[in-house]
């Protein structure tokens, strides 16, 4: 029973960085009403440049995790400039082939820098753990668990209590009548991208400092999470998101622990099919049903 | 001569690939399955020749049989969904798939070694054409002979009613269903036979490869059929092929494309949907060939 106990902490600290995916995926499909399949690969990228920073350059963790943030709101509002922008309110298709051609050119910058290998991410802490009330506890899910409840926490603070947060809200209602009220629509839009590129670094950099490695296959893995996750959570919901990181995971966890690790995938996109038969809304969506 | 041959019959592939894809978008819907599609044609038809002992004509239409049922099933449940949840669950399908052969394992002891899908190891010595001593130029010109099929298949299609209801759920869907059509059925025709359509190439592929790797028909497969489609243009199935064509043979003439071919790509497909959203041969292109054609007789015309 503590067996069972224990993969599920595990999975559902570990979810938390699906969470933050799923949430980055969100925000963008809730103000924007649209995918962004490049999303993976800013990821990716977010790994790799704190990886950069800590291997080459000795820069402190925090810092790397910061800078890998920064630089990928960066890459976000570039995408978004150059591959949503100039097609807003075209064809579904339209968007979702151009992040694509985003994904591509992202996955094969890294590829030229850093080739396909695997990567050592070494962090102090890697193997230290606590134990409490009997179980185990890994440093790198507790690092997790606080800093997403952390961003979490943040995020839903900005968007039902600021200014810009409630003018997001208003996009997401309403992109026409937003921007008759005033809302200037592009720079937020743009901001929104760049948040959820920066909350899409920050998970990289959490998925790496559990795992220690990174290799250039973690953007598509992370693109598909992302999609059980958002299925899961329901389409454009926020809370939602953190509920289906947090579902996923401990699905994972339980999984891997009972049966051989491949199965997890096969469980996980299992999940994503049932669920878009049988309640294509998720858990938590409400307006989708008209959206689609 | 030999290079030629290769390259001409992965053209052919690639271009059958496109084709398929063509043909789920030509009702509006994007599909991440045609990979996973290729795959399963793949493996059924490598299964046939090596494990079976069957020859290759009754081993390709076995795997486009078997792909165009799972397409049609597949199609029937998901085909409810819109857009890009219909994209979402046919990407999710093709990492099932993906994962479904990193696990699977069927062998038959031979006198050289176990031979069959070996999960990871995944599907080593397809020896058919080596062993019925085809060479590589009768292979190529079963490639071709087969696009030519597909050919004349999707030119008659795009004439058809068949097509025209293709075209018509495509740009209006309500429209579609208002005047009396099956919009459910025709987009699950159009799934199942560019299902089919994948298969058939994946079957020709594992005989050209000889061997077959689970990772290859991730969604970085469908993805690629994507962009061929999307760059040579969604409006005709000469799009598909112009597309499919030109971007298998510009990585070979010219190395610097070779070493940048996926940044290449990417840098396209961006660059097409942003200025030419459909495609290099859109409509406007092919009424300006017909023009070209046309006025080229034009003066016989006038002397008559």
């Amino acid at each position: 029973m503590s067996f069972l106990l224990q993969q599920i902490l595990n999975g559902a600290m570990y979810g938390c960085t699906y969470a933050l995916v799923g949430i980055g995926f969100n925000l963008v499909f809730g103000v924007m009403n649209m995918i962004n399949l490049a999303y993976g690969e800013v990821i990716m990228a977010g790994a790799f440049i704190a990886l950069a920073l800590v291997v080459f350059l000795d820069t402190p963790l925090l810092l790397a995790g910061l800078a890998a943030a920064a630089a990928c709101a960066v890459i976000g509002m570039i995408v978004e400039w150059t591959c949503l922008r100039p097609i807003r309110g075209a064809h579904y298709m339209a968007p979702l082939l151009t992040t694509i051609g985003a994904s591509i050119i992202l996955l094969e910058i890294f590829i030229k820098i850093f080739s396909t290998e695997e990567w050592l991410f070494p962090t102090a802490f890697e193997f230290s753990q606590i134990k409490v009330a009997g179980l185990t506890v890994r440093v790198p899910y507790l690092i997790i668990l606080g800093v997403s409840l952390t961003l979490m926490i943040a995020l839903h603070f900005w968007i039902t209590r600021t200014q810009n947060g409630r003018a997001v809200r208003a996009m997401a209602e309403n992109v026409d009548a937003a921007r008759l009220m005033g809302i200037n629509v592009d720079a937020l839009t743009s901001l929104t991208f760049a948040l959820a590129c920066a909350l899409g670094a920050i998970a990289g950099v959490l998925i790496a400092i559990s795992s220690s490695i990174v290799s250039t296959t973690l953007g598509s893995e992370m693109l598909l999470k992302g999609f059980v996750v958002i299925v899961l959570g329901g389409l454009g919901s926020i809370p939602g998101a953190a509920l289906g990181g947090v579902l996923l995971g401990i699905v994972e966890g339980v999984t891997v622990a009972y049966l051989p690790s491949l199965y997890r995938d096969f469980f996980s996109f299992g999940l994503l099919m049932i669920m878009l038969m049988a309640r294509p809304t998720g858990l938590m969506g409400k307006r989708i049903a008209e959206r689609a | 001569m030999d290079y030629a041959l290769t390259l001409l019959s992965t053209t052919g592939i690639n271009i059958i690939l496109a084709l398929s894809m063509y043909a789920v978008m030509s009702t509006g819907q994007l599909s991440l399955a045609q990979g996973a599609m290729f795959g399963i044609g793949a493996y059924a038809a490598a299964w046939c020749t090596t494990v079976a002992g069957l020859p290759l004509w009754f081993a390709l239409p076995v795997g486009s049989a078997i792909a165009a049922l799972v397409g049609a099933a597949l199609g029937a449940v998901l085909l409810r969904l819109k857009h890009f949840y219909f994209a979402i669950a046919t990407l999710a399908f093709g990492e099932l798939v993906r994962v479904f052969f990193l696990n699977f394992e069927w062998t038959v002891e031979t006198s050289s070694g176990p031979i069959g899908p070996r999960g990871q190891l995944g599907f080593q010595k397809i020896y058919y054409l080596a062993e019925h001593g085809w060479t590589v130029a009768q292979f190529t010109g079963l490639v071709w002979a087969i696009l030519a099929g597909l050919f004349a298949i999707f030119a008659l299609l795009d004439v058809s009613r068949m097509g025209s209801a293709f075209k018509m759920v495509r740009d209006d869907e309500v429209v579609a269903a208002a005047v009396g059509l099956n919009t459910t059925a025709i987009k699950v025709t159009a799934f199942s036979l560019g299902s089919a359509v994948a298969a058939l190439g994946g079957g020709l592929y594992a005989h050209f490869a000889t061997f077959l790797l689970p990772g290859y028909f991730g969604f970085a497969r469908s993805f690629e059929a994507l962009i061929y489609v999307a760059i040579g243009g969604i409006d005709t199935f000469l799009g598909a092929i112009v597309g499919a064509a030109f971007l298998t043979l510009i990585p070979e003439s010219a190395r610097i494309v070779q070493d940048y071919r996926m940044i290449v790509f990417g840098l396209l497909l961006i660059l097409v949907v942003l200025f030419r959203p459909r495609g290099v041969i859109d409509r406007g292109t092919l009424r300006w060939l017909r023009q070209l054609f046309r006025s080229r007789h034009a003066p016989d015309l006038a002397r008559l």
